[in-house]
């Protein structure tokens, strides 16, 4: 499961649920596209602000593999159930 | 012979009122372990009608919640039929049954990530904790 958090929108603000939809067809996502006002991104780094695009890796049971880090293939296949 | 006939009469009628009453023909009768009740589903959800009583939805309405899904399609779903803002994700998203199980113990790695509800491309509330039998991947973007 992939799942984008939008942060802003051109204007700086939370994008909108048409925003969303259009992201999500802009770039064929056919997963969860949200909208990240929170932005919940940020709670997986330890810096204190958030470079983008970030990367976090849960595994199943919600266990917090790679947080805010390097994600590559073979992580993903290895967390995979 | 007429007091013959009547003793018979009477023993008869004595007797049937004896017999256990069945009123569902399922040949196990109406006390007990007749579990005629259990095998009807009055509102056809999918549900019968005595599992309904045990969540506590109505057994007389397909769609306790009126949030547009049956009742027996939010138990398999892994949704709350007795909550109208509880329902399956219109983008088609599995919703795992340990949704509700997960305890989060914090953010950094090797720790269980805390849930988040966020509204997603098709107007749902979408949960982290709803892929608790996945792996997920958050990708955090922006437009500009």
């Amino acid at each position: 499961m992939v799942i984008t958090l939008l942060t802003e929108n051109y204007e700086m603000v939370p994008p909108n649920q048409e925003e969303l939809a259009l992201w999500a067809d802009e770039y064929q996502q056919t997963f969860p596209v949200l909208s990240d006002g929170d932005p919940v991104a940020l709670r997986f780094t330890a810096r204190g602000s958030l470079s983008l695009p970030s990367h976090t890796l849960i595994g199943p049971g919600g266990e917090v593999l790679i947080a805010d880090g390097d994600v590559t293939e073979e992580d993903i296949l290895a967390a995979l159930p | 012979m007429w007091d013959m006939r009547l003793g018979l009469w009477l023993s008869v009628v004595i007797l049937v009122g004896c017999l256990p009453v069945d009123s569902d023909k399922d040949t196990a009768g109406d006390s007990g372990s007749d579990t005629a009740s259990s095998q009807v589903d009055t509102d056809g959800d999918g549900l019968m009608d005595d599992q309904e009583e045990s969540l506590g939805t109505d057994p007389g309405v397909a769609d306790t919640d009126g949030d547009g899904e049956s009742d027996g399609d939010e138990v398999d779903g892994n949704t709350n039929p007795l909550d109208e803002n509880d329902h399956a994700y219109e983008g088609g998203w599995s919703i795992a049954a340990c949704r509700d199980a997960v305890v989060s113990t914090g953010n950094g790695v090797g720790e269980t990530a805390e849930d988040f509800s966020l509204l997603d491309q098709f107007g749902d509330q979408v949960r982290l904790h709803s892929f608790c039998e996945s792996a997920v991947w958050l990708v955090g973007a922006a437009f500009w």
